[in-house]
């Protein structure tokens, strides 16, 4: 009973707590003992926070009986990426560096979730300072795929999308520089959303490349990510690259349906490398859509090319500038790969940091122009299923090994150097039984309409029904 | 010695740079970015054709009104 307590949406959780069938104490409850059963195996976790996450069940209760109703997230277990400041609480990104600190303030987006009444059932791992796509930890252990545990769960937020995929939280939070939601809501079988850049606060978070940066809810149903979207979208006056654009109320258009909505396809970019499982799954996912009344148009990105090189040199030349000090006092507390890939970072020059920044104009002018021909873009979220754990190299196509992190981001590049918004949707499995990933990716400020995009795919499709099978490790 | 020219090139940047990298780093770094530049550069002169001469990096930002440094009359 726990574990299908622990597994229920946060929309059919928030209805029995409302109705008095659950208490929040029992929604902890259940995610605590998933917890326990497996996090030693799936290092989702790096702390547990039981004791607060406790008084804030008990709280929530309460408040409750009180009549005060804080909406849908009210007493909802969640996790929390590493990152991303919890006052009072331990945040390590993930990494040594940062050593035993405890934030003296709440990051914006916990503060919102505060008052929208979720319990913080802990902080989840992620790849050292969110600058990697495996979430290989060298410091609090690899976090591994609840759907086989031998192989990664992507990066960075690997421990909330494993979390989430395995039952240990209903929902939980992600930062996405250049996939880091995106890539492991895909590969653990989740939906995740990037927010449209500045759509919702960084403020409190520890910064991976200032002009990429975003958080957003990573969910297992289309319907919850809108809900914890509600919850943590708008602007902030301490940071100062949120948008005033007023944020729409995101479930109010998520059964509008997909009937005549024009939905882009670039052939040429996003089905041109990739497994042949993923291909398959998403040219199926895009046959549910025409049958559900949806037009497909091929598009043609003509600078499409460069992404890749734009957002390397992008997502290096920042992160070392915020690592600078650091890296200089104490480099041996970095993990290996972070280190190499923030000393490179000090390398590249400046020019060619601003001809990639002038390269994002184009790619950004590029796709605004085609929104005037189309509604969203479909296209995979990456271009293979999970690889073993620790893998610094992958195979896509022709038994030819490639570099893991230029690989990964081949097509979650280009909404990160765009600012565009991007939904992912499980649309699939390989011949393994691995989740396939499809991102929808839609014009600036159109959550709403991606909302409404994956959840009409969720109504006609049982993918997100499915769950890992992690017996009684 | 394939990466003789870049790591020269990563060791000297990176003593001009107070960076410390002792030589096993050097040669680590060196992999990497022999990678890199040549992607960069492959950019950098796809950006540098006379069609992109107008874009600006993206990086630009929008400045807003200060209280009383903009006189409101007519």
């Amino acid at each position: 009973m726990s574990s299908e307590l622990a597994r229920l949406s946060i929309a059919t959780a928030a209805k029995l707590v409302r109705s008095g069938e659950v208490s929040p104490t029992d929604l902890l409850n259940a995610s605590l003992q998933e917890i326990e059963r497996h996090n030693s195996t799936l290092r989702a976790f790096i702390s547990v926070t039981e004791e607060t996450a406790r008084k804030a069940a008990t709280a929530a209760e309460l408040l409750l009986s009180a009549g005060y109703d804080l909406g849908p997230l009210h007493g909802i277990p969640l996790g929390i990426k590493d990152n991303v400041g919890i006052q009072g609480q331990r945040t390590t990104a993930g990494s040594k560096v940062l050593g035993n600190w405890h934030p003296d303030k709440d990051a914006t987006v916990i503060a919102k979730l505060k008052q929208a009444g979720s319990v913080f059932v802990g902080k989840t791992n992620m790849h050292e300072f969110a600058w990697g796509g495996t979430s290989a930890n060298p410091h609090y252990g690899h976090v591994r795929n609840p759907w086989d545990t031998s192989k990664f769960p992507a990066g960075s937020s690997g421990g909330s999308g494993a979390a989430v995929a395995a039952g240990l939280c209903f929902g939980a939070l992600g930062t996405d520089t250049g996939g880091s939601i995106r890539l492991p809501s895909a590969i653990n079988g989740v939906v995740g959303l990037r927010p449209t850049y500045g759509r919702v606060s960084n403020s409190g978070i520890i910064p991976l490349a200032w002009s990429m940066d975003t958080a957003g809810p990573m969910t297992r149903t289309v319907e919850d990510c809108a809900l914890m979207f509600n919850a943590i979208a708008g602007p902030d006056p301490t940071d100062p690259a949120t948008s005033p654009v007023p944020v729409d109320d995101y479930l109010s258009r998520l059964s509008s349906g997909v009937r005549g909505l024009r939905i882009g396809v670039v052939p040429r970019y996003f089905f041109s490398h990739l497994q042949a499982d993923v291909k398959r799954a998403v040219e199926q996912a895009l046959q549910t859509f025409e049958g559900l009344g949806a037009q497909l148009v091929e598009v043609d990105i003509k600078h499409i090319e460069g992404n890749i090189s734009a957002q390397l040199t992008i997502e290096s030349a920042e992160p070392s500038a915020y690592h600078q000090k650091s890296l200089r006092e104490r480099p041996g507390d970095y993990g290996d790969d972070v280190r190499t890939l923030l000393e490179v970072g000090e390398l590249l020059l400046a020019t060619h940091y601003l001809q990639a920044q002038r390269y994002r104009s184009v790619l950004r002018a590029e796709f605004i122009e085609a929104f005037k021909e189309v509604d969203v873009f479909v296209c995979p979220t990456l271009p293979f299923t999970a690889t073993a754990l620790g893998a610094t190299t992958v195979v896509i196509e022709n038994g030819v090994e490639e570099d893991m992190l230029s690989a990964i981001m081949q097509f979650t590049g280009v909404p990160s150097l765009t600012g565009l918004p991007s939904l992912n949707v499980p649309c699939g499995f390989d011949s393994s039984g691995l989740p396939v990933g499809m991102q929808i990716i839609g014009a600036p400020f159109s959550e709403s309409k991606l909302f409404s995009v994956g959840h009409a795919f969720q109504s006609a499709t049982d993918f997100h029904t499915k769950s890992p099978n992690l017996g009684s490790n | 010695m394939p990466n003789s020219s870049v790591e020269q090139l990563v060791r000297t940047t990176a003593e001009h740079s107070n960076l410390p990298l002792e030589d096993g780093r050097v040669a680590a770094v060196s992999q990497v970015l022999e990678v890199w530049l040549k992607d960069a550069n492959a950019l950098s002169a796809k950006m540098s054709a006379p069609e992109f001469a107008q874009v600006s990096p993206i990086t630009g930002f929008l400045q807003t009104v200060v209280h009383g440094e903009v006189s409101h009359e007519q």
